[in-house]
């Protein structure tokens, strides 16, 4: 008897089908899987032998194998327990081959016929969705993540012998044997709006000072440019850092399913959880490897910077972590996804996320406050060196958080803005921005090319003159002034002001000069003290 | 020891220079080796000359190796030839031309390297040293004594740091004074590369001068001991910004040691970058408020120094003596503005409130508005960030490390 079930697995975080085919023949009795099946995977035919025993279906003595179609996909790391019990059930006759039909099964077995949740059921199901299946079998602590796919019928299986009596009843009684799962997506979204019950805890209103980075914050957010806040320790910058999600717009349902089948994928999902409502927060430790940072391993799992996406990534004490970790995020922030190549083949990941780092300005954290700090100036540039200047040009606004004194903590903050107030400004400069780039296919200034930025940011002859004078008194570098452009665009936004005035560009200004001074230092540095050297020529005659 | 009466610099320099060249440069050879050498035999060449079993006398064992080698390897003549191609010279001890004023000093270096040219011993010179971080404050006053000086004739001395040794150097030189820079490397040897342009100016204008032997690459324990070169070459020193323990204040140490003339620049009780100054005051330092206060010291010493004053004349002074006393272009009367306090340039009401909570010191935009808000003055964080930039470009702030500053100009 032969028969055919289909399941799915997930390639990266690109999910495709698989044909389950189960063939059971006469022959010496043994169970066989192909279909470029890894050694784990195989392991599957022992938990689905004595899954079946125990739910009182024994395995017929005869020749019996397993096919896992197409078989140019190398199966790895991957659950086919439960449509291959269901496949020998269908070939063995105890289950009518077309209660299975367009009819997707995952899941993964115990011993004693459990079904186990796995990850990417979200991926899985939107696909199977495409292709125009319309009933999903599925563990039952993934039933909520499949039923956030609209049409699709979930069923949230838990154990072996449910399934069973789900499939062999008739067709019109099957739903009240297991009740499909229904989840109101619309309702999940009116839940999660920001700002009230979840950011609790987290809102701008509990800091106190610090109205530069707030406020540099809040242009970053607005605009998307990635940003860097230097400053002393105890200075709140992690504080700040861990509310920005609190001022960005609630994600929208496209965006959610994005993180969610990120999240599916790397097994992430809450037990029981639909979807991922909130912005990410990811803030990694410094101690962070390469792989673990933008994803890879022998099997592919998204890195940090995928788990990231649509929201924060906060690279706290950025300096500490290895060059060549920090250096592996000039591609994601260029294109907005990670390629990552293995073996195993190649696998992009969505990484589109806003870049908030945090610094001190010096190994003992105190420059430029000489009273405290005694680092030489040789250590201050050795310290910033660790930021390469590939990563530093991709980052739009630098700030200096100032040292903050236990006065100021102990003022009363009701007079500080709330988080959803901020938002209010920030989604008000975020539809100026949908609106002008519509026909561009970008965002945000800060993802504006030079000729975008020649079109939309163009200066009248007093802001000219006036950025000349800035670049001249205030030695800002070359690649600064594009920058200064995309900033003072946001900040224009921010202020409804259709012009890039003179305001708008002397505050951009002020979000290089951090950088620009701390790292200029370091580029007149040359390394050519050859130990002779001819000071002048006296052989006239 | 006696004077040789070596003859002038260059090829034809006596083989005596030459000698003490090939001596100076072997590697295990310091100072006092040396000096105990001369002591013995007298001269170099008698030192080259000398008996095996004379040099073992003085000679730890590995030094007489490398004096062994050196004789061997070391093509006398012809390395000199590269040295002075190079257009390094080199002045020992006992050369005619060994600046008089380090003679005096304990433990003088037995010979100099010297890219341009030495300093003049007629004129009189001040080296103005301080720390390599320095406020504004320190910087402008950097300036302000490198500059006054170096119009007053007087020769700036300092050891071509970052910070404020560069600045004052820099300054004299922009006002074409004559500026010399000692190093804790060899006078070939550019440290710190970003100083490079400074480094073609002193060449050009004044001097580079080490006692290590060129090809000599920088190393921390160099610099104490380059600083009683320092000391040892000036009539006075200025400490311009130096904390407490600072390298700054062995310079000074030195500096007393050899009878120099101290002064301090005055700073804040509150910052600790000026803490050094102000100690030295407390301990009887002068104190410079302007470079006319040191100019008037200069004065009255080579008066004192040359011995005759033969009348006064003009409020001025007619000095009779191969020390000239230089041509004062710095009176009394432009006696430089402290423009410290107000600057020149007039300033808006909203601009006059950010500036009035502006230090020399950097502050954060932030520390900035916080102090105005304190002050009851209503102000948005933007538009005080716009004001900023605003006086950076007029010239009077100073965006430094990502705070901003007063400027003084």
């Amino acid at each position: 008897m032969f028969s055919t079930v289909v399941s799915g697995a997930v390639k990266g975080i690109q999910p495709y089908l698989m044909q389950v085919e189960v063939d059971a023949s006469d022959g010496l009795p043994m169970f066989n899987m192909v279909g470029f099946v890894s050694g784990e995977v195989r392991e599957a035919s022992e938990r689905v032998r004595v899954a079946l025993k125990n739910a009182g279906f024994p395995m017929p003595p005869m020749r019996i194998t397993v096919n896992l179609s197409p078989a140019d996909i190398r199966k790895s790391g991957i659950a086919v327990d439960l449509p291959v019990a269901l496949g020998i059930l269908c070939a063995m006759g105890e289950i009518n081959e077309k209660a299975l039909e367009n009819t997707v099964v995952i899941g993964e077995l115990g011993l004693d016929g459990e079904v186990k949740a796995v990850n990417g059921v979200l991926p899985m199901v939107t696909y199977a969705w495409k292709k125009g299946f319309k009933t999903c079998i599925l563990p039952y602590d993934n039933a909520k993540e499949g039923a956030v796919v609209r049409g699709m019928k979930v069923i949230g299986v838990k154990n072996l012998l449910e399934t069973i009596s789900y499939l062999t009843a008739d067709a019109a009684e099957r739903d009240s044997v297991i009740e499909p799962t229904n989840i109101d997506v619309s309702m999940m979204f009116r839940d999660a709006e920001p700002g009230d019950k979840y950011l609790r805890g987290m809102d701008f209103s509990e800091i106190n000072g610090q109205a530069a980075v707030k406020r540099a914050v809040e242009i970053a957010v607005s605009g998307y440019h990635h940003i860097l806040i230097v400053g002393p320790p105890g200075s709140g910058k992690s504080m700040i850092a861990k509310r920005i999600p609190g001022i960005m717009p609630p994600l929208s349902e496209d965006e959610s399913l994005e993180v969610s089948s990120i999240y599916s994928v790397a097994g992430m999902l809450k037990k029981g959880e639909a979807l991922v409502t909130r912005r990410p927060f990811m803030s990694p430790h410094h101690s962070i490897t390469e792989s673990a940072l933008t994803g890879g391993g022998t099997i592919p799992h998204p890195g940090v910077i995928s788990l990231a996406h649509r929201g924060v990534l906060f690279l706290d004490e950025m300096t500490e972590f290895k060059r060549n970790t920090l250096n592996l995020l000039r591609q994601p922030l260029e294109d907005r996804e990670v390629h990552v190549a293995r073996s195993g083949g190649n696998f992009a990941y969505p990484a589109d996320m806003l870049l908030v780092g945090a610094m001190n300005p010096c190994p003992c954290g105190y420059y430029p406050d000489l009273n405290k700090c005694r680092c030489s100036e040789n250590e201050i540039s050795r310290y910033l060196g660790r930021i390469s200047g590939p990563i530093l040009d991709r980052i739009d606004i630098s700030v200096e958080a100032a040292k903050i004194d236990v006065g100021e903590l102990s003022h009363d903050n009701h007079c500080n803005e709330s988080s959803a107030e901020i938002r209010k400004r920030v989604l008000k400069a975020m539809d100026i921005q949908k609106n002008r780039f519509k026909d561009e296919g970008i965002r945000f200034n800060s993802e504006m090319s030079p000729s975008q930025i020649g079109k939309y940011c163009r200066l009248g002859i007093k802001e000219q003159r006036l950025m000349e004078q800035i670049f001249n008194t205030m030695d800002l570098s070359a690649r600064a002034y594009h920058k200064v452009l995309r900033v003072a665009r946001t900040i224009a936004d921010l202020d409804g002001s259709e012009l890039i005035e003179t305001r708008h560009i002397t505050e951009a200004a002020c979000y290089r000069m951090t950088d620009s001074k701390y790292w200029n230092k370091q580029s007149t540095r040359g390394k050519d003290d050859t130990p002779v050297k001819i000071i002048k020529s006296r052989r006239a005659g | 020891m006696a004077y040789c009466g070596i003859g002038k610099n260059g090829p034809k320099a006596s083989d005596e220079v030459k000698y003490a060249y090939m001596l100076h440069s072997i590697p295990g050879f310091g100072n006092k080796t040396l000096f105990m050498l001369y002591e013995e035999f007298g001269s170099c060449s008698e030192i080259y000359n000398a008996a095996d079993k004379d040099i073992r006398k003085i000679l730890t064992a590995k030094q007489c190796r490398a004096f062994e080698t050196a004789k061997r390897e070391f093509d006398v003549e012809g390395e000199y030839e590269f040295l002075y191609n190079r257009g390094i010279d080199f002045y020992p001890y006992f050369s005619g031309e060994y600046p008089r004023r380090l003679k005096d000093i304990p433990d003088p270096p037995f010979g100099l390297y010297c890219a341009g040219k030495l300093p003049d011993e007629l004129r009189p010179s001040v080296s103005i040293i301080g720390a390599r971080n320095s406020s504004e404050y320190g910087k402008y006053a950097a300036r302000l004594f490198g500059e006054k000086l170096a119009l007053a004739g007087v020769q700036v001395i300092s050891g071509m740091a970052r910070g404020i040794d560069g600045i004052a150097q820099r300054a004299a030189v922009d006002v074409d004074g004559e500026s010399f820079g000692i190093l804790g490397s060899g006078v070939d040897v550019c440290y710190p590369e970003e100083n490079r342009p400074l480094y073609d100016a002193l060449i050009s204008t004044g001097g580079v001068i080490s006692e290590y032997v060129p090809g000599t690459l920088p190393k921390p324990q160099f610099f104490p001991p380059r600083n009683r070169i320092i000391s040892g070459l000036s009539d006075a020193v200025i400490v311009i910004e130096a904390r407490q323990k600072s390298g700054t204040l062995i310079t000074v140490d030195m500096a007393l040691d050899q009878g120099r003339e101290v002064f301090a620049l005055p700073g804040r009780i509150c910052d600790n970058l000026s803490s050094g100054c102000n100690q030295l005051i407390r301990q009887g330092a002068n104190i410079a408020t302007s470079p006319e206060d040191v100019v008037e010291f200069l004065r009255r010493k080579l008066i004192g120094d040359a011995g005759v004053i033969s009348k006064e004349k003009d409020g001025g002074f007619e000095i009779n003596s191969e020390r000239t006393a230089p041509d004062y272009k710095v009176s009394i009367k432009d006696k430089t503005e402290n423009s410290a306090t107000a600057p020149l340039v007039p300033l808006s009401d909203e601009q006059q409130k950010v500036y009035s909570e502006m230090d020399f010191y950097p502050q954060t935009s932030t520390a900035i508005y916080d102090k105005m808000a304190a002050k009851g003055i209503n102000m948005g964080i933007s538009e005080v960030m716009n004001i900023l930039v605003e006086l950076c470009i007029m010239g009077i702030a100073a965006g430094n490390g990502g705070g901003f500053c007063k400027k003084i100009t």
